[in-house]
């Protein structure tokens, strides 16, 4: 019964069968574009058509079986403390914080400004805190610090805040072997890495058919150290992709199917997960829509699709184009994080604490979308049906006329059934008047401060931490000396 | 005292009614005076009233064991009370539902509140006539009278029972509190109450702030 699960599903097993065969129709007959000689190198080897000089790969379907084949079913990322640990796969539902955002929504004046470090150490915190909230990404990108020595401080800052499972570094080689080496410290070693991963990454192919140079070494350097990768295209409907969802379902997946066929001939069985950022193009203004109940759509079948080939799932939701902790923010987030999840997305991210089609992050923002997901979390499990719940004894004891609030069984069972809100408001009006008629916005805000004074996250380890820095400071070595 | 105020709180935090008259019927026979045990369950009544207000128990745990308390006093050690006046009341509260209304839970829960706080409690349920509040004003000679209205088309009633306290020339001994969906702050009011509360837990704040003013 605390298993959080979705169920929703939109298309027939037959309909996903045809999404399928047109795909693998793609894939044999144009192929993807692989911007790597190492990569198509690897791919020819395995029996892929290759064309060096147009750097495309068309590849049959039986690669992509045999991809499958060697691709686990479902994968467990751990945080440092293993007590977190998610696993992804069948229908599994769980919620990420926002990453690498450029801007922030300042908590005291409340404009617009550049992500910095202390930004991200505070949203690492803030995430640690909220129990509904299981996987944290780097909430924005800082602006402070050198972008050469970035990804060192801000898997630092992710380590030592949270003892939750993070996200991980994957634009080019070299700085995920950085990210791998800090990781490792953490885990006690590469093998243990290996045995008990840590990160999880997102490789993006660039709709259409293609995949980028360093987000395929990066896919490389993932598989080798065994941590899951997510292939997630970011195709929009319209622009990017056919007009027609099915359109976009069939590009999308010969773009992730492609990308996992190279991760396994790297090394068979890494953990690939299913992933998707897809959505349409808004056709007003030409921009991306992460809000649109479009996404929630393909979400859900993004979810559906996955579990037809047996792999672990990620997509977004709780996503909004508002550039506030507004309603439109609140209707948006609502919508597409309840249709991800009740499809049963396992791992639900660019999700709490972000607008604007994840371009900014909000602090006030963070603490809703953790009562949203509980709310969420509360719509997953559902109605359990058994003697216990069918409460026919204590109706019967109960009685016409009486009530329920003194009974053993209430208090056995109403925290088990209701979900129970930390900030929204069900006074009655006198009593949130007297309270300062405050909005959720502002009572969130409050929220925030009230963490940010008395929580603290479980500290790193002594040694553990002085090594890490002594790699942070070897990377910014390095650097300079390139520049 | 402070070894009977652990076990008493911890009988009381099990939430269960039969293992406090255990506990209570136990420290008795070792002992414990009655009057010291109505203490420690008035002390951990109040711990509790600021577990609920951190937003750590909720309204079931303060109503289960407000029940039990209540049976546990007035079944088990009041009647063990030489003189009944030992225990300190803060006040003396009349309370009903008015005629025409059989909505019964919220004001009782209002009655249990007041009578964990410590007031005493005379309720004479729901439905009740206009003439009954005041002849049980006269007879019990309170400092409150508290009516509880569900429906828009019984409160009213409310108005019609301090129009009658004023005709048997009992309104100026008495102070009147009313509660209730429908019921609010300028509803009061315009109806010449003295106080209005919108739950449970404001009711006593409320009661307390009138008996404190009366007294």
């Amino acid at each position: 019964m605390n298993q959080k699960r979705g169920r929703l599903e939109f298309l027939s097993s037959d309909e996903i069968y045809e999404i399928h065969m047109a795909s693998m129709e793609i894939l044999e007959q144009v192929g993807v574009k692989f911007l790597s000689q190492k990569a198509l190198q690897i791919l020819g080897e395995a029996g892929a058509y290759v064309d060096f000089k147009e750097e495309t790969a068309r590849i049959p379907e039986y690669l992509i079986k045999e991809a499958i084949k060697k691709t686990p079913s479902s994968c467990t990322v751990f945080g440092r403390d293993f007590k977190h640990k998610l696993k992804l796969g069948g229908k599994q539902v769980y919620f990420s914080m926002g990453g690498w955002l450029p801007y922030v929504l300042d908590l005291e004046t409340g404009e617009r400004r550049e992500g910095t470090l202390s930004d991200i150490e505070l949203f690492f915190k803030l995430g640690d805190y909220s129990e509904n909230i299981h996987f944290l990404d780097w909430a924005v990108w800082p602006k402070d610090i050198p972008e050469s020595v970035a990804h060192v401080y801000g898997l630092f800052m992710g380590f030592k805040n949270t003892t939750k499972p993070l996200d991980g570094y994957i634009h080019g080689e070299r700085y995920t072997e950085d990210n791998m080496k800090m990781a490792s410290v953490i885990a006690g070693g590469e093998e243990e890495l290996k045995k008990r991963p840590l990160l999880l990454s997102i490789e993006n192919p660039t709709s259409p058919l293609q995949h980028s140079k360093e987000m395929i070494e990066g896919l490389m350097v993932y598989a080798k150290y065994r941590q899951p990768l997510v292939i997630a295209p970011e195709a929009q409907s319209g622009a990017t992709a056919p007009a027609t969802l099915a359109g976009l379902m069939v590009q999308q997946n010969a773009e992730i199917l492609s990308g996992m066929v190279l991760a396994e001939l790297v090394s068979p069985g890494t953990p690939v997960i299913y992933g998707t950022v897809s959505t349409i193009a808004d056709m007003k203004t030409g921009n991306i829509a992460l809000g649109a109940i479009e996404a929630g759509l393909v979400n859900a079948v993004t979810a559906q699709l996955a579990r037809y080939y047996n792999l672990p799932s990620r997509g977004t939701g709780g996503t909004t184009d508002s550039k506030i902790p507004d309603i439109q923010a609140g209707l948006e987030k609502s919508i597409t994080l309840m249709m991800a999840a009740l499809a049963g997305i396992n791992l639900i991210y660019s999700f709490a604490g972000t607008l604007e089609s994840t371009l900014t992050m909000s602090y006030e923002q963070l603490i809703i979308d953790n009562e949203l997901a509980g709310m969420v979390s509360r719509a997953l499990k559902g109605i359990e049906v058994n003697d216990e719940t069918l409460a026919v004894d204590v109706i019967k004891s109960v009685g016409p006329e009486h009530h329920y609030l003194t009974q053993k069984h209430t208090i056995k069972n109403f925290m088990k059934e209701h979900y129970i809100p930390k900030i929204i408001n069900r006074e009655k009006r006198e009593t949130w008047e007297k309270a300062g008629s405050k909005d959720l916005r502002e009572i969130a805000r409050e929220e925030v401060k009230r963490i940010l004074k008395t929580h603290q996250p479980e500290p790193l380890d002594r040694d553990v931490e002085k090594e890490l820095k002594r790699i942070i400071e070897e990377v910014e070595k390095r650097e300079t000396q390139k520049m | 005292m402070s070894r009977l105020i652990d076990t008493i709180r911890e009988a009381m935090l099990a939430f269960d009614q039969e293992k406090l008259v255990e506990v209570t019927k136990k420290s008795l026979k070792e002992g414990s005076d009655p009057l010291e045990i109505i203490n420690a369950i008035t002390a951990v009544l109040r711990e509790m009233g600021d577990k609920y207000e951190k937003g750590e128990i909720f309204i079931p745990h303060l109503v289960i064991v407000g029940e039990a308390t209540k049976y546990v006093i007035s079944k088990v050690l009041e009647p063990l009370l030489k003189d009944k006046m030992e225990r300190k009341t803060i006040g003396r509260v009349v309370i009903g539902t008015v005629a025409g209304d059989i909505h019964d839970i919220g004001k009782s829960l209002v009655a249990l509140m007041l009578f964990t706080a410590g007031f005493e409690v005379i309720d004479l349920g729901k439905d009740v006539p206009v003439e009954e509040f005041v002849n049980a004003v006269k007879k019990h000679d309170p400092d409150i009278v508290g009516m509880s209205a569900l429906i828009t088309t019984t409160r009213p009633m409310q108005r019609e029972v301090i129009e009658a306290l004023k005709k048997h020339n009992l309104r100026h001994k008495v102070m009147v509190m009313v509660g209730g969906a429908p019921v609010s702050a300028k509803w009061a009011e315009d109806i010449g109450a003295d106080g209005y509360a919108e739950n449970a837990i404001e009711a006593v704040n409320v009661a307390k702030k009138l008996v404190g003013a009366k007294n």
